[in-house]
């Protein structure tokens, strides 16, 4: 509030865009995604430019993020019919031959040597779309309302589904759970929204609708030792790797189940895992620690909120990345099914580390506008 | 906007946040802080694994240090799967199309479907390259090497060679290829310290197989570090150092084997182109075995089985074709007929029932026996089929004592034995010759070092009983009658012996009743040191001290048998019978629908014993006409009448394919047969009924068979009341209990041949 009585418009624009970023916020993520070159580096054996392809993407999504933020959040609110329309029109593009396949999921468009995964752009529109329905009418949800809300997940999470990646669609289902939560809607409806998705998933595991890969996938983390599932021996390597690590690390570039190929998908999926075998317990909180400073800021942004549209943007924000961290680190200690869900900032990937430094992108633009005073 | 529901909320959001994280905290705590331990464990096995190499194999000596077995290094190609199971099945086929035409360009059988087959069968081994083709030479070495393809690699490896090639093969055997990772794993039960895996050198026959583990070296063991591709990345320790195998140094000399070799190949040659006696079965001599023993210590001079095979040809595994003539050629080239083979011995066994008639009393040495050519049985009221048996061809010897019966074997003398011994078999119990016969060691195994030896078969009432007990369908009448005595005194019937077996007999005869282990080996000595590690000393089985006025009384009949009016009279003419005299007899045993096969064993010099020899040559006629000459030819050599020639050495630079598998052995029958049937027109004793496969003499015009006076029996074989009980006079006929203690039995035993169909 002081900087909004400051006469000079021109200084205190600058000033306060400037003082009122949650530069915390900004430097968890910059320590992970440095952790994250670190480890993509180290999972590659030291050589190939995996780690300078992420920084790649570090350095251009960085000033996009700050672009993001720059500008006040309740723009996106104005734009977000096109925002939601051109993130379907990609969902639906990249189904076409525009798209490319790999590892399975018709999810990517290749352009020149960048390879872009819309389903994680989806994300973010999907949180402001969802912040957006509920804006306003905090505490009294009123069906129609929830139906369009029902609407917009389904509409997005459906396309992603025909995409194959089914880790995404989880994601989108935790963003929505925890705004809904957060934006008032009654427990008794959000209970019923947990136990009707259990529902469809018992019905989807037993229907055939999974193809076996998938359902070896969930089964996996239950399986025991003896196990010869390929899903079971990933997760085996990766425990493994991780309880060999001990308190201090096999050393960075040291790890053997790392280094010699043991672990699989060791610079995405797995990465959690590189770090907690060559840096030990003492990394893998560090990093796990890092997650929990970057979800407290976006936690403490979104309390700071000027309205409610961007507390909820936050709360989204919040979800993905407190979902992610869990299903991700879950997964490497066994204790979730496998899901090709990313470590976020850490995990090699240009697509989700630009998602996820526009999300911080998006809870940045919900902190520099936070008081009331600011101009829009 | 009610902001309390929100706040609460958010403060619900962050609870399952916390709950979440410190899920993930615990779990990481667990894995890292309290069981790190174990995990640390699990690594480490994750990426040890034990490697191991095989110690050069031990080498084999004759008895004067001249190589038999030996080994040489070959450049070999192998197949390294680690490195191939990361390509896409196509991407494999074209290397597997490059190295198959790159070693067909020099010569080289290989398919694409070999490689593929030997790739899926190391998939399941062991992280070791299976080799996959042998002596590649030195320009394919290069080329493949210039290619540089994932997963083949030329190396050194060792190569067992066999310098003399088919020489002593049935005492060498042969070496093989352990075939499965599971027979790898059994072996390594057996032999824990010697570790096999699939692709091992293994013996599989003679003293490569019986002394595989003198032989087999203890391989290296070595522990890596591998990568999750299976890759070795670094050495960490040596758990084991290679130990090369003992080397064996034989009790044989290889001149003298190669010699024996020879002469037996040579003698059924000339028998099988001699025509056979009026009505008999034409010869087809095509198979035989010659064993000469040293009597003084039980050592193998000789060993000689026909046909044989080259084990060099085995080293590299050998096409359908090779298998199929070792496996299934009726001469059984793997048969190794002096241990192996179970053969009547006909009147060669009328010593053993002369010294059973001489102890027991139940005939005097001076007894004169009037020969009429045949005999009728005393229980007999007339010369009803079957009651009579026969001299052979009928000849009448007249008055003959012990001594001219043995020497001209003279078989109503002994059918008269047969009568006796079972007619008062309360006097001398029921098994009187067969005591004798257990006495001389027929009916147990010699001992000789050598797998596969063969018991042989005496045959007693109560034998006949248990037959009958057990198969009751095949073997209908339990009784042993007379019939089954009579012919059992002149080594005919349901008896079976080996050419082993048979030496030793007379062995004993010349010893007054020792009997040695057979000595194939003569010590063991270590693989790097040289120093005898085992020596195998002379080994007494037994010391009968045999009736001496008896033995001097068979003695003296054996001594007669090359001489004058005996039975080898003829095969021993020209010989210095004053200054080498030799004691032996002829036999010749009846086999139904085949000639007769032709027997002779003896010892000389019969003054001071040094040699015992048995020969038997497989549907060859008259013990006289082959077996003897035979010997005799042998005794010459081993007496040093005449110089051992040297054996020759194979062809240097053996190469596996192309090669024939069995140079001499099998090709001289049809070398010898065919241009005999055409060179010679004017055969001096015509058969009328010579099949064509019986070809007339082309040499030994002498050979006189209707003078011969060699016995026969007469087929008991018509229907009187004694005689249709009788077994039928066949040697062949396997008795289902001791199917190896048979000839068919034996022979149709599954041998392993290794790697039998790898270059088909």
């Amino acid at each position: 509030m002081t900087f909004a009585s400051t006469p000079s418009i021109r200084s205190e624009r600058s000033v306060s865009k400037l003082a009122n970023i949650d530069w915390a916020l900004m430097f968890g993520v910059i320590a992970l995604s440095f952790v994250g070159f670190a480890a993509i580096r180290s999972a590659s054996g030291g050589e190939g430019s995996d780690y300078l392809k992420q920084a790649i993407f570090f350095v251009i999504g960085l000033p996009v993020a700050a672009l993001v933020g720059m500008i006040d959040y309740r723009v996106y609110r104005d734009f977000l019919g096109l925002l939601y329309l051109v993130t379907l029109s990609a969902l639906i593009l990249v189904l076409t031959p525009l798209g490319s396949e790999v590892s399975g999921t018709q999810g990517w468009f290749i352009i020149g040597g960048l390879s872009l995964q819309p389903a994680e752009f989806a994300k973010l529109a999907l949180i402001v779309a969802l912040a957006a329905v509920f804006t306003g009418r905090f505490g009294s949800v009123e069906a129609p309302r929830l139906l369009v809300a029902f609407g917009t997940l389904g509409l997005v999470a459906a396309l992603v589904l025909l995409e194959g990646e089914t880790g995404s669609v989880m994601v989108y289902c935790f963003v929505a759970l925890g705004i809904f939560l957060v934006a008032g809607v009654p427990t008794r409806i959000l209970l019923m929204m947990i136990a009707s998705g259990v529902v469809v998933f018992a019905f989807a595991f037993n229907s055939g609708f999974l193809a076996d890969y998938q359902k070896a996938r969930i089964t996996s983390f239950l399986e025991d030792e003896s196990s010869l599932s390929s899903a079971s021996y990933q997760q085996r390597q990766s425990v493994t790797a991780i309880g060999s690590g001990g308190v201090t690390g096999q050393g960075y570039g040291e790890g053997p189940q790392t280094q010699n190929g043991f672990l699989p998908a060791k610079s995405t999926d797995f990465i959690f895992a590189v770090i907690a075998e060559e840096l030990g317990f003492v990394g893998g909180a560090v990093v796990i620690g890092l997650q929990i400073f970057l979800a407290s800021r976006i936690l403490r942004v979104a309390q700071l909120a000027r309205d409610g549209f961007g507390t909820l943007l936050c709360v989204g924000v919040f979800s993905m990345i407190v979902f992610q961290v869990f299903q991700n680190v879950a997964m490497t200690l066994k204790l979730m099914p496998i899901t090709g869900i990313p470590l976020p900032f850490v995990s090699y990937g240009g697509s989700s580390l630009l998602s996820s430094l526009l999300a911080v992108g998006l809870v940045q633009s919900v902190a520099v506008h936070r008081y009331r005073g600011n101009p829009v | 906007m009610s902001a309390e529901p929100s706040a609460r909320r958010l403060g619900a959001l962050a609870l399952v946040a916390v709950a979440l994280f410190a899920t993930l905290l615990t779990r990481l705590y667990f894995l890292q802080v309290m069981s790190t331990t174990d995990y640390t464990e699990v690594a480490a096995q994750n990426r040890t694994r034990l490697i191991y190499t095989e110690a050069p194999r031990g080498q084999i000596y004759d008895v004067n240090g001249r190589l038999l077995a030996g080994r040489r290094e070959s450049l070999v190609v192998t197949l390294d799967w680690t490195e191939l199971q990361d390509l896409a099945a196509d991407d494999r086929t074209v290397i597997y199309g490059t190295i198959a035409t790159e070693l067909n360009s020099h010569g080289l059988k290989m398919k694409v479907s070999d490689l593929q087959r030997e790739y899926e069968r190391a998939t399941d081994g062991s992280l070791k390259p299976v080799v996959v083709a042998e002596d590649v030479g030195f320009d394919a070495w290069v080329a493949i090497e210039e290619l540089g393809l994932a997963g083949f690699a030329v190396e050194r490896a060792w190569v067992r060679t066999y310098p003399y090639g088919p020489i002593g093969a049935n005492i060498l055997g042969y070496v093989g290829e352990v075939v499965s990772g599971e027979k790898a794993e059994e072996l390594t039960l057996s032999k824990p310290d010697k570790r096999y895996e699939a692709g091992d050198e293994i013996g599989l026959a003679g003293i490569e197989e019986l002394f595989e583990g003198v032989l087999r070296g203890v391989p290296e063991l070595k522990e890596v570090e591998i990568n999750a591709s299976n890759r070795v990345i670094r050495d960490r320790q040596v758990l084991q150092t290679a130990v090369p195998g003992q080397d064996i140094f034989l009790a044989i000399d290889i001149d003298k084997q190669y010699i024996a070799e020879e002469i037996l190949k040579e003698e059924l040659a000339l028998a099988d182109a001699r025509p056979a006696c009026d009505g008999c079965t034409p010869h087809n001599a095509r198979a035989g075995a010659l064993v000469a023993v040293d009597v003084r210590d039980g050592s193998v001079a000789a060993l000689a089985t026909y046909p044989s095979y080259d084990p060099a040809s085995l080293v590299y595994g050998i096409s359908e074709s090779q298998a199929d003539y070792l496996l299934n050629n009726p001469d059984k080239p793997l048969f190794n007929r002096p241990i192996e083979g179970l053969y009547a011995p006909g009147s060669t066994f009328k010593p053993i029932t002369a010294y059973t008639a001489l102890v027991s009393g139940a005939r005097t040495a001076d007894f004169w026996w009037e020969d009429e050519g045949s005999y009728r049985l005393e229980t007999c009221e007339a010369d009803a089929a079957g009651c009579v048996f026969q001299n052979a061809g009928g000849v009448v010897l007249g008055p003959v004592n012990m001594e001219l019966a043995l020497s001209r074997s003279s078989d109503t003398y002994f059918y008269s034995l047969g009568e006796t011994f079972w007619g008062r078999r309360d006097q001398y119990g029921e098994n009187a010759i067969q005591d004798t016969a257990m006495l001389f060691g027929l009916g147990s195994q010699s001992g000789v070092e050598l797998a596969r030896e063969q018991s042989g078969r005496v045959p007693t009432p109560e034998w006949k009983r248990s037959l009958n007990e057990n198969y009751p369908d095949s073997y209908p009448d339990p009784r042993w009658y007379t019939g089954n005595n009579v012919i059992l005194a002149i080594g005919q019937g349901d008896l079976l012996v080996t050419p082993l077996q048979l030496a030793n007999v007379y062995a004993m005869i010349a010893t007054g009743g020792r009997r040695y282990q057979p000595r194939l080996v003569d010590r063991t000595v270590d693989g790097t040191t040289f120093e005898t590690v085992v020596e195998f000393t002379p080994r007494l089985e037994a010391d009968e001290q045999l009736d001496p006025a008896a033995m001097d009384t068979i003695r003296t009949g054996l001594r007669g048998v090359p001489q004058s009016r005996g039975t080898a009279e003829d095969a021993f003419a020209s010989f210095d019978l004053a200054n080498y005299p030799i004691a032996g007899k002829t036999g010749t045993a009846q086999v139904n629908g085949k000639a007769d096969y032709s027997l002779f064993a003896g010892y000389g010099p019969a003054d001071s014993p040094q040699y015992a020899i048995a020969g038997v040559l497989e549907e060859a006629g008259f013990g006289g006409d082959a077996a003897a000459p035979a010997v005799r030819r042998l005794f010459e050599y081993l007496l040093g009448i005449k110089e051992v020639p040297e054996a020759p050495l194979a062809d240097g630079d053996r190469l596996s394919i192309d090669r024939p598998l069995i140079g001499e052995g099998n090709v001289l029958v049809e070398e010898t047969q065919e241009p005999a049937a055409t060179a010679d027109p004017t055969p001096i004793q015509p058969s009328p009924e010579a099949s064509p496969t019986t070809v007339p003499p082309t040499t030994k015009p002498t050979a006189e068979p209707t003078t011969t006076n060699a016995p026969t029996t007469t087929a008991p074989t018509t229907t009187t009341p004694v005689e249709e009980t009788a077994p039928p006079a066949t040697t062949v006929k396997p008795p289902p209990t001791t199917a190896a203690g048979d000839v068919e039995g034996a022979l149709g035993q599954q041998r392993t041949i290794g790697r039998m169909v790898r270059f088909s």
